[in-house]
Formats: structure tokens, sequence, C-alpha cells
């Protein structure tokens, strides 16, 4: 009766307590909700029978068994978790009484659901159904109507809710298509939602599990969606409570694998053929293990019982009995073993699939900045610490004999498998590195770009020599010149750090996977680091400062400052990467190393490094303001110089090394926005602005012409818009040589105005007899420097004649 | 074209009416880049309507017409504004006519706010 109910509550929740409440109201009943598969739960097969009394009972089992039912994920301050586990061996206890405590007595609406098995205390953040509720968001004046009294005595203070018309299931369904609508696969889960319901469940079975019990009990009955609901909550609780199970494993590691070796060291005594030695060869389990440990603590309870015995009965049939008792247990566990590791995989998978995610959204993000590198890539370690369930499998060394053979057998079959996902795991950890190479060489052609604002603000001093004084010339000349040395020493630092930072990580990455014990280390590392980072931080400040005295640059000049700097965050993290990996920091740091390494992001620690990196680039960015304030400056005499000085100006270029790099000079346009404005300024004003000093030319077609267009990919619309290039141009020449900004703020309020993805390159076709305008697109801010030719052409999509003729992707997805 | 310093109450009541007309063209395709726009269209109606509600100082007056040129610039922020906006159909002839009124209206803005 305790295991049909179980296994009935199980599934079914509250209606199936009220359904057994009728005939097992003297006994406990308490509910179970599985923590485990929720988003793909296996295929259900369900039944039912009437009864002698008319009420109908139902049964629903998962296919496949045995069912083990649990999931844990670090990254969650610790609460409480449920473990639901069926034993799908007629006649064994089940393995929930010892892994889940007491069960569980539900309460009435709005109190606690659930209890820690743990006990109370010991484990902060009890899994409470308001904890639950708290969790999702949810406020907790919402009630659930467990059905919770008996049949005969209908709950009447709670109003009955229909599927789909009360309030409750109108709340959770929208709970749940927000999860969907959020979700990236969020079209195929809405496809999946429409056919079969809410998480995957069968709409036909929900109206199977529904319907009879609403009509018996006329009871409110809390849903399918709203038990998926809750369902997933315990799900997230319970990836929330890796360090209050880590906590368990090690009173498992420690304290039940002696007292098992000594309690059976006296059985042995007694009959040495019918218990075998026990030895635990692997010492350390991981959190995997934890179920078949717990069965173990079972087969403890029993020797010990059978250690009561010994002394007043030692009928050599009773021992008998214990002994295939403790061998079936040890076949339970064997086979829970082979399920955990079938979890593992799905786990390994999920997360591959996770780094995928993350690496997608790196690699679609605007900013591929060292600091985002560096964030992206202490992420994925994370991903791979759970690779290796077969040492965990061989560890296992208390199984029985035949039982662990077949578990291995298991296991080396999926061995390909665990070794492919491992190794796709390994490629995607490679993927920043060429990301950071396009990282790197956008940086080689911002060089470049602040190169040729050197040579313009060189060019304006030269051929203002005459026409200004000399102290004027003399400071414009230094600090072109110092600007110029400090970009170029930041940037080749940049470059250094980057380099160095994606090849040692990736080397200490390897080097951390290829050693097993240095996992377990991390992982110790870990439960450390979690309380306290506070180590590593004041470790990584120090260390920062050293750098900064030991070079010698506490009085060097600024951009000699920020170069170095970069250079440093990147010898930083190398220098710490490789300590962790050769196991040669000092426990602190690498307790600290660890905690980065997890990819804790959000948490001082973890993004240290980041920062620094980050400091040195927003420095890059000031410098490269500073420069094309220069540029403008620069410009702006040289507009004040009398047309006449020109030529001399232009004859001052022979003798420079850089003059094959000419600047833009005013009387390449007909148009300026100070002397001569144009006609531009009458047609889009706002337009005329965004080409440099508002210089142009405006001429008419007289063939037809095709030009480019930068814009968000889909066609239609948006291949239309006012601005376009004589030829096709690339993502970063859009934005920085064009000056499109990702997002445009508002200066005063700080709005977003609007955005600018670079998707697609449009090819558009220009009827002749358009009034084009051209000239070099003016400076925004940051990076987005412009200079580059743009073309505006006035509401092209009024244009008779005007043709898509063709479009493609900017950057291929990888 | 006369320069001014002020927009004068003809020109606020146009104002006025014409983001009242601009606000549900806007909304014809849904987009949600326009809200920007739309909100911004929005805050310069309640400008009018408080500034009719006093007692039209020159100051007030002032500021008003700062406030909504201001806005009127940063709605119209190249590439991403008001005057790089169109309703879109596949069909030229359909498009140039849904768009009509829309370009109607933008002109008319222009043409108030260049005379400041």
């Amino acid at each position: 009766m305790r295991n049909l109910s179980q296994f009935v509550i199980s599934i079914l929740g509250p209606f199936a307590l009220a359904a057994l409440s009728s005939r097992a109201a003297a006994n406990p009943r308490y509910i179970e909700i599985r923590s485990s598969q929720i988003l793909e739960p296996p295929p259900l097969v369900c039944g039912h029978k009437m009864k002698s009394d008319g009420t109908m009972e139902y049964e629903c089992r998962w296919e496949g068994q045995p069912q083990v039912n649990f999931s844990s994920r670090p990254g969650f301050n610790g609460t409480s978790l449920l473990l639901s586990v069926q034993s799908p061996f007629p006649g064994a206890a089940p393995v929930s009484t010892f892994l889940s405590g007491t069960p569980v007595t539900p309460a009435a609406p709005g109190q606690s659901l659930f209890s820690s098995p743990y006990g109370n205390g010991n484990i902060p953040g009890q899994s409470s159904l308001p904890t639950v509720l708290n969790h999702l968001g949810i406020p907790l004046e919402i009630k659930f109507g467990l059905p919770t009294q008996e049949v005969d005595q209908p709950n009447t203070s709670f109003p009955p809710v229909a599927p789909g018309d009360g309030p409750v299931y109108k709340f959770f369904n929208n709970r749940l298509y927000q999860l969907i609508e959020n979700d990236p696969q969020s079209a195929e889960k809405k496809s999946d939602f429409a056919t079969r319901g809410p998480m995957g469940i069968d709409p036909k079975l929900v109206d199977q599990l529904t319907s009879p019990v609403r009509k018996v009990e006329n009871q409110p009955l809390l849903l399918p969606s709203s038990l998926a609901q809750l369902q997933k909550g315990l799900l997230v609780l319970g990836q929330s409570s890796l360090a209050a199970h880590r906590k368990t494993v090690d009173y498992i590691n420690n304290e039940l694998e002696r007292k098992l070796i000594d309690r059976r060291g006296i059985l042995r005594s007694y009959n040495k053929d019918l218990f075998p030695p026990l030895s635990f060869t692997t010492t350390r389990y991981s959190l995997k293990g934890i179920q078949v440990r717990a069965s173990l603590n079972e087969v403890l309870t029993l020797e010990n019982l059978i250690l009561d015995q010994l002394p007043q009965n030692k009928d050599r049939e009773d021992f008998t009995q214990w002994a295939e008792k403790l061998n079936h247990l040890h076949f339970v566990a064997d086979r829970l073993a082979e399920a955990n590791l079938r979890n593992d995989l799905t786990l390994v998978r999920n997360d591959i699939e996770q780094a995928k995610e993350i690496m997608g959204e790196y690699i679609g993000s605007e900013d591929h900045s060292p600091g985002r590198i560096t964030q992206f890539m202490n992420l994925l370690p994370s991903f791979n610490t759970q690779l290796n369930p077969i040492e965990d499998l061989r560890g296992n060394a208390a199984l029985r004999p035949e039982g662990r053979g077949n578990l291995i057998l298991w296991a080396e079959q999926n061995q390909q498998a665990i070794t492919d996902e491992a190794e796709e795991s390994r490629n995607l950890l490679n993927e920043p590195k060429v990301t950071a190479q396009i990282e790197i060489e956008a940086a080689e052609y911002f060089r470049e770009q602040l190169i040729d604002s050197e040579t313009l603000a060189r060019d304006v001093v030269s051929s203002t020599k005459s026409d200004l004084p000399a102290n004027v010339v003399r400071l414009a000349m230094t600090v072109a010149r110092e600007t110029t040395t400090g970009i170029k020493s930041y940037l080749l630092g940049v470059k250094a750090g980057i380099q160095g930072n994606l090849k040692t990580k990736a080397d200490a990455i390897e080097a951390i996977f290829s050693n097993p014990e240095r996992l377990t280390r991390i992982s110790e590392a870990i439960l450390n680091t979690i309380t306290d980072p506070t180590d590593f931080m004041r470790y990584a400040s120090t260390s920062i400062l050293n750098f900064h005295i030991k070079m010698g640059i506490v009085t060097g000049i600024l951009p000699a400052k920020v170069a170095i700097r970069g250079k440093i965050a990147g010898e930083l993290s190398t220098e710490l990467l490789i300590g962790m990996a050769m196991g040669t920091t000092a426990a602190p740091i690498n307790s600290g190393l660890t905690h980065l390494a997890k990819g804790l992001i959000g948490t001082e620690a973890s993004e240290i490094l980041g920062v620094q990196i980050a400091e040195g680039l927003g420095r890059a960015e000031s410098i490269s303001s500073e420069v094309v304030a220069t540029q403008q400056a620069a410009q702006e005499i040289l507009e004040s110089v009398p047309a006449k000085s020109h030529a001399k100006i232009l004859e001052s270029f022979q003798d420079d090394s850089l003059s094959a790099l000419a600047p833009v000079r005013k009387l390449d346009y007909e148009f300026n926005l100070i002397q001569n404005p144009g006609p531009l300024v009458e047609i889009n004003p706002g337009a005329a602005s965004t080409f440099r000093s508002g210089m142009y030319n405006a001429r008419i077609l007289k063939e037809d012409k095709i030009i480019y267009r930068l814009g968000e990919g889909g066609g239609g619309k948006n291949a239309f818009g006012q601005y376009f290039t004589e030829v096709p141009v690339t993502f970063l020449e859009g934005r920085i040589d064009l000056g499109v900004k990702p997002e445009w703020i508002d200066p005063h309020t700080g709005a977003l105005i609007g955005s600018s993805p670079l998707e697609t390159i449009y090819a558009i076709k220009v009827p002749k007899g358009t009034t084009i305008f051209e000239g070099p697109a003016g400076y925004q801010s940051g990076i987005y420097l412009g200079g580059k030719t743009q073309i505006y052409v006035h509401k092209p999509w009024k244009l008779q004649g005007v043709e898509v003729i063709s479009e493609k992707p900017l950057r291929p997805k990888l | 074209m006369t320069m001014q310093s002020t927009l004068s109450k003809q020109q606020l009541m146009q104002i006025h009416s014409l983001y009242q007309k601009l606000i549900p063209l806007l909304g014809v395709q849904k987009d949600p880049d326009l809200s920007f726009i739309i909100s911004t269209a929005k805050d310069s109606m309640t400008l009018i309507e408080a500034y009719f509600n006093l007692d039209n100082s020159s100051e007030d007056t002032r500021v008003t017409t700062q406030i909504l040129l201001s806005k009127h610039k940063v709605m119209n922020q190249p590439r991403v504004g008001l005057a790089d906006y169109f309703i879109w159909n596949d069909s030229l002839e359909e498009r140039i006519k849904l768009n009509q009124a829309l370009d109607e209206i933008k002109h008319n803005l222009n043409d108030i706010f260049n005379t400041l």
C-alpha cells in the first residue's frame, strides 16, 4: 500500500492523494514532487480501475526503470533539495524513505508544503512552498487548493477551479507562456505547448487525470500546469543546492564508508562466505554517487540489525535471508548507479547546449572586447566538471562484483558517446580563440585608423606653421606625438594581453581537464571560496599594484600607463591560470581562482580581471577621443586657413614619410555646413550633419547605379534606409569608418532612441536621375570615427525603379 | 524664410495637431523601435498642453520652444529617427500611398522648426 500510494501520489500529486485518501485515511499521506526530467519527462504509462467503494484509483509510471529523479547543479545559494527515487524492484524498500527522509505531510493551502530531507535547521532555506513561490517570483498570497481534506469532507473554503477558467490556472499558464516567450527556442516550445499541453504533458492525459477526480471530489485542484510549474521551481531549487549536498557527500565519504567497513569486518568474523570484504578503492565519491551511497546506508542499517541479533541468534538460515536481502540492496544500488550515469550524460549534453548558447551570445554580441572574452572563457570550464562519470563508476567498489561488472560494461559501451561529448565540449572551449583573433584584427584595424588621425594632425600642424605662433605649433606637435606614442603602446599591450591570455588560458584549461585529481581539488576549493572569495580579491589587487611598481610606471606618462596596464592584465591572468593548472599557487589563491574559473558572473572576484582589461580599453577610447578632438581642431584650423595656403600645405606633405595617407580635405567637397550648407540642409538637415563637418557633394545619376547598405537582416523594409556606400563594406568598416553606433542614446535623458544592427549587406539599384549626396561620414563618439565616404539618398523607398539586387549576411554564425 | 527665436502660439498648436496625427501612423506596423519617437511626441504634446494652461510669459515660450526643438532634433536622429522611418509595403505604389500622410506631417514639422 505504501509503495503504491507513493507511486500514485508522486505522479498525480494531490489528485491521487485525494483519490487514495478514502481508503487510507489512517495512513500517513505525503506528496512527492519529482524534481528532474521536468522539461522532457519520459512517457507516462497510466491506468485506472474502479474500486469496490465506487471510487477510481489511478496509477501512472514513467516508462523505463529504475526511477531516479535527481538533479543538482551549482550556481545558487544553498537551499534544500527534494529527492524522489522509486525502487523498481518488488519487495524492496523504497529508496526514497532514506533519501527523502520522513515522508512529507501535506499542509493546509498556503503553508509549508515540503520539509528538508535533512531535517530542519541543518540546511539554510527550507524548501517550503513559499520559498518555491518566492524563487519563481510569484506573489505569496496565491493560495494553492491542495486537496488535503478527506473525500467525504470537501474543502468548501477554496472555490473550485476549472481548467482554463480559474485565476490560479490562468496565472500559471501566463507564467508558462512568459517562460516560453523568453526561451531561445520559443517557437518550438510554443508549438509543443499548443499540441501537447504544458511542459509536454499530453492534453488527453491531463484530461484523464483531472476530470474524473474533479467530478468525484468537487475539489479545488492543483492543475497540471501549476504542478509542472512547481516541479520546475523545485528543479531550480534543486540546482541551487550543490553546496548543501556536498556536505552530505562529505559525511558519506568520511564516516559512512568507515562504518560500513567496520561493520563488515565484524560480520566477516562470524561468516566470511556470506559477507565478502568491502573495499573502497576510490575514497572520494562525487555528487553523482550520492544515491548509491544512500542505498549503502540502508545496507549499513541492516548490517547493524544483523549484528544486534548475532549474539542471540546464530541460526544460519536466518543469516542467509539477511545476506540475500543485503545482496538485493546492493543490486538496487548498482542499478541506481547506472541510472545516475544516464543522467550524467543528459547533464553533459545540457551543459554543451548551454555552452553553445553562451558562445552564440558572445559571437552575436557587439562587445568583443578582451574583458568579454575573459568573462566567457571563465564561464566555460564549469561545463566540464562532470565529464568523467566512468571514474566515479569504477570507484563504486562497494557494489556486488557481478553488478559492478554489468555497470562497467554498460559504461564502457557508452564510453565513445561520453568521449564524443567531452571532445565537443573541448572544441567549444577553443572557439574563443577564433573570436579573439577577430578582436585582434579589429585592434589592428583600429590602430591604422588612429595613425590616419595622427597623420591628419601632423598635416595640419605642418600646413599652419607659417600662420600660427611657434608655441602653438610646438604644443600641437607635442600632443600629436604623445598621443600617437601612447596609442601605439596601448594597442601593442592589448594585443599582447589578448594573445597571452588566450594561449595560456587554453593551455591551463587543457591541463586542468587532463588531470582528474585537479578537478577534485578544484571542487573542494569551490566549497571554500563560495563563502569567502576575499582572499583572491586581495591577492589580485596586490599583484596588480606590485606589477605597477615593478615596472616603474607609476611615474610614467599616462598613455604608457594604459599600455602597460593592458599588458599586465593579460599577464596576470596568464600567470594565475597557469599557476592554478600546475598547482603551484598558494591554497587561498587556488581557491579564489577556482571561484573565478567557475564563472559566477556578477561576483566581484570573478570580474576583477575583466575589469582591469576593460579599464584599459576605456582608457584607449578616451585617448582615441583625444585624437579625434585633435583631428577636429585641426580641421577647424584648416578651414580657417586661407585657400591660397592650401597649395603650400600640400607641398609640405612631400617631405613627410606619412604623406601618402592623405587626410580628408575641405577643398574636395563643394558643400560644408559652415560656409556653403548646400541643398541637403533643406531636404534633411539631420542627414547633412552626418557628414564630417557637413562636407559633401551632390550629383544626379546619369545611369542606374548599384550602391550598398548595411542593415538589419531579413530583407523587405530592412533593405531600405537612406545611407549607403559606393562599395560593399565590412562590419568593422560600418561601425568604425561609417560611425554607425549599435545603439543611439539621447544625450540629455540617456534614453535609447534606436538601434542599428549590422547583419546584412544589401545591394540596391538606384535609377538614373536620382540625386545622391556623397561625403565623408562624420565622427560620432568613441571608436565610431567615420571618415569613409557615405552616400545619402533621400527616401529611396519611394523611387520608381529602385530594386534590391542582393542581400548577404555580414558574418556567418559560427 | 524669416528666422525667429521662439515658436508662435499658432505654430505650437500646429505642432500639437501634427503630433496627434503622427502617433497613430507610427503605430501602423507595431514597430517596437518606434517607442522612443512615440513617447517623445507624446511628451511634446503634454508640454504644449501645459504651456497653454500657463500664463504664457515670454520665458515660458522661450523654454517651451527650446525643449520642443530639442525633442524634435532627437526624434530625427539620423539613421534611427523619424526622418528615416517609413511604412513598408511590397508594392511601390501602395508604399507611396501609405507614406503620403506620414511624409506630409514630417514635412510640416520640419517647416515649422526650420523657422527657428
